[in-house]
Parts: structure tokens; sequence; C-alpha cells
């Protein structure tokens, strides 16, 4: 029940914006957020944003992983 | 962010590393059901993944259902509730019963546009959940009160994952490594979950919900766990900062008061559960219909309270895939679509 999804503000109106979510347009409440932009990537749960995604970390797992595995395989 | 070809290198590399019986828990609901629908403990070898009390469901106490049940009945009530507690069953009914006293929402301020539209009647919101959805009971408890609504009120069911994981891994300390829920994490921080490893001396790590994020989680844990170890790592930077979200916490302590929780299967465990404070208290359902939640212990011959605590896997239940199934659910883990049980009907079938 703790799912969230991930959705990019198209429009910002006071306490909610207007977020794409894979195509789809919804309203959600960005009470919980502190400044959010148009563009920003947020994760909403139940209708509420609980956070702005932080896009620096997008490709954080397949680059820390894939070069932690590389040098494994290199030591062997 | 699946990557299928590193996913694939990453299981090849845990179980080469791996050289030992392990137990790994995860307690999200959400994780228990990537796990199951991508067969990834049959990937793993040697690596038992078990699923802790993560679902707000299967967690939910018989009391509150039956506390539900008896405001349901009600002349001029009715219940609002998230779709996943319909089949949950108190002592001897579940909502389900009564189909036309209740409404599904996904978002809790549709509670405040349904008590708006039908002021003849009271509405009663059953808040279930964990500190990911605990902000956002409060602030819809505080919009009623903005907006002068005075026909909904609030059964509050918000439980707190740290007093829980104490419990848990203080009963079973046969767990040698713990996936802390990523959203809970969103809200409360990563440092949160950091008592784990200072504690009980074993690794955790908290991991996102692509099936790549639950795999890299299980790698690290399974590394630190071969080398003796025991790291905490965040490996959910994208969405989980060191001290979470600071709004939430602001909006959980202006709405909410810590209070002792009633857990199913587990029992009453000490400041796990969040209850609505004096401020707020007009809203809160227990005062308006005078209820008391029994604490009384309830007789349950299914497992999963065993489930729940790592200490049984749900085909170990004699009723699994047999009197229980998700079409007629027994105990609380076959209800929710999060659910230990549900998953392993599901996804590995019926035994």
């Amino acid at each position: 029940m703790c799912l969230a999804i991930a959705g990019e503000i198209i429009n910002l109106d006071n306490n909610y914006a207007l977020v794409d979510i894979m195509g789809i347009k919804d309203k959600v409440n960005i009470q919980l957020l502190d400044y959010p932009k148009v563009g920003d990537y947020i994760l909403i749960h139940t209708g509420f944003a609980i956070e702005i995604i932080n896009k620096e970390y997008f490709n954080y797992l397949n680059k820390v992983f894939n070069e932690m595995i590389k040098k494994e395989e290199e030591n062997e | 962010m699946n990557d299928i070809k590193l996913g694939k290198k990453l299981i090849k590399r845990i179980n080469e590393i791996n050289r030992k019986d392990i137990k790994i828990m995860e307690v999200c609901g959400t994780h228990t059901q990537v796990i199951s629908k991508y067969g990834i403990s049959n990937l793993v070898k040697n690596i038992t993944l078990l699923s802790g009390p993560g679902c707000p469901v299967c967690v939910t106490h018989e009391s509150y259902i039956d506390a539900s049940l008896d405001i349901i009945k009600r002349e001029n009530v009715k219940v609002i509730t998230f779709g996943d507690m319909i089949k949950v069953k108190g002592t001897n009914k579940s909502l389900e019963d009564y189909r036309d006293k209740f409404k599904v929402i996904y978002n809790p301020l549709d509670a405040l546009k349904i008590a708006e539209k039908n002021k003849n009647l009271d509405f009663v919101f059953l808040a279930v959940g964990f500190e990911t959805t605990a902000p956002i009971i409060a602030l819809t408890i505080k919009l009623a009160k903005k907006n002068n609504i005075s026909n909904l009120y609030f059964l509050v069911s918000l439980k707190l994952m740290k007093p829980i994981l104490n419990k848990i891994l203080k009963l079973n300390t046969d767990i040698d490594g713990i996936i802390c829920p990523g959203h809970v994490a969103t809200i409360m921080g990563s440092e949160y979950f950091n008592f784990i490893s200072s504690t009980y001396n074993i690794p955790s790590v908290i991991c996102g919900f692509e099936a790549l994020d639950v795999v890299a989680g299980i790698y690290t844990l399974v590394k630190s766990i071969n080398k003796d170890n025991f790291d905490f790592s965040n490996l959910y930077k994208r969405c989980v900062k060191v001290n979470g979200n600071k709004k939430a916490h602001l909006e959980i302590k202006d709405v909410f008061k810590v209070s002792n929780g009633l857990w199913r299967g587990i029992g009453e465990v000490n400041n796990s559960s969040l209850i609505i404070n004096k401020k707020y208290k007009n809203y809160d359902a227990l005062d308006k219909f005078n209820i008391k939640i029994s604490t009384k212990k309830q007789a349950n011959k299914c497992i999963c309270s065993e489930i729940i605590l790592g200490k049984k896997l749900p085909y170990q239940c004699n009723y699994f895939s047999k009197e229980c199934t998700p079409m007629n659910p027994k105990g609380p883990c076959m209800v929710s679509s999060e659910g230990s049980c549900a998953n392993y009907y599901k996804y590995r079938g019926a035994f």
C-alpha cells in the first residue's frame, strides 16, 4: 500500500500540479514538496506528491553496480 | 531502470559470492510483489526471502475491522476505505458483507468531496497505512477542518515501522539482512533505518521498487553477509534523502501523537502507532461513535502471524491454497495483493 508512481509536472496551480503519468494527466496535491518546478519528476502516493525525484541519481544503480562488477571480474 | 543485462550479472555474482544459507527479510508489500512477480526467489541460491509486516492490510488487527463494522451498521453512516480493506475479516465478518454501506477511494481527498456532497450522512474514513501514508492522512484531516467539514471522521490505524522491526529482530535472530521499505524511507529519511545495522549487527539496505533495485539490494546484502560486515546502504537515492521529507514530518507531528499499536497476529507493540491528537480530536471516529478498540487476543488457526515474523513460509500453513485462497481468504496475508500468501498463491501456484 506504500505504492508510489512517478510523474512529470507539466503545470503548477497553488497546492496542485498537473502531472503526466506515463501519458495520463492527473491533478496531484503538492503541499508536501519544497519548491516544485515544471519539468520536475515527482513521486506520487495516493494522489499526493511525497518527493521530488533527484535526476542526478536516475542512473545511479546502473553506473555504480556496472563498475563494481567490472572491478570484481578484473580481480578474479 | 530495468537493465536486464546488469540484473543477470548481479544474480550470477550473488550466486558466486554466497557461501551460506541465508535469510533476508523485506518489510514492504510492494517489495513482496516485485520479488514474487519477477521470480527473484527462484533465481538466487541458498537465500530465503521472507516477507515481514510490510502490508498494512495484513497487520490491521481484527478489533479495528470489528470497530469499522460496528460503525457501518449504524444508521445514516457510511464508510470510506482504500480497496484493499474490504475483504479483511474481523472476528466474523468483513466490510464486503455490507456492500451498500461503503465507498472505495484511491485519493483521501475524495473523502472530503464525498462528505461535502452528502451532508445528510456521516462518513468514516478507514485511515490505514505506514509512515508513507501518515502525512497524507494528516493533511486530509487538516483540510477537513479548514473547510469546516463536520460529517467526516477518521478511524485511524497508522503503523510505525521502526518499533515493529525492533520487535521482529529481537524475536527472530535468524534474519541475516533487511531490505528496508523505500517509500517509508522517502518520508522518514535513510537515517531512520540506520539502527538495524548498528543495533542488531546485520546489514540493511534501502531499495526502490524496480526488479533491478531489489536485485542490487540482495547483492549488496549478500556481499556484506559473506564478509561478516553489517553495512547500511541507501540504494534508493533518487527518492530518499538522509533526513527525509521535513514538511511531511511537520504534518505528522501537528495531527498525531505516538501510541501503543495493535498488530494482527503479533499483539500490542509499544509506541508503534499514530493516533489523532487533542487538537484534531473532533475528527476521531473513536470519540464520535464512542468506540473502544479491544486489545483481546483473537484466536486464529492460520499461521499469518508466524509468516509476518519471518518464522514460516506461506505453504507451511495447513490452510494455504485449500481453505484459504484469494477468493476466500482466511488470514490477512491472503487478502491484500501485497500479502505474502496472496503472492505465493498468484506467482508460485497452489501446493
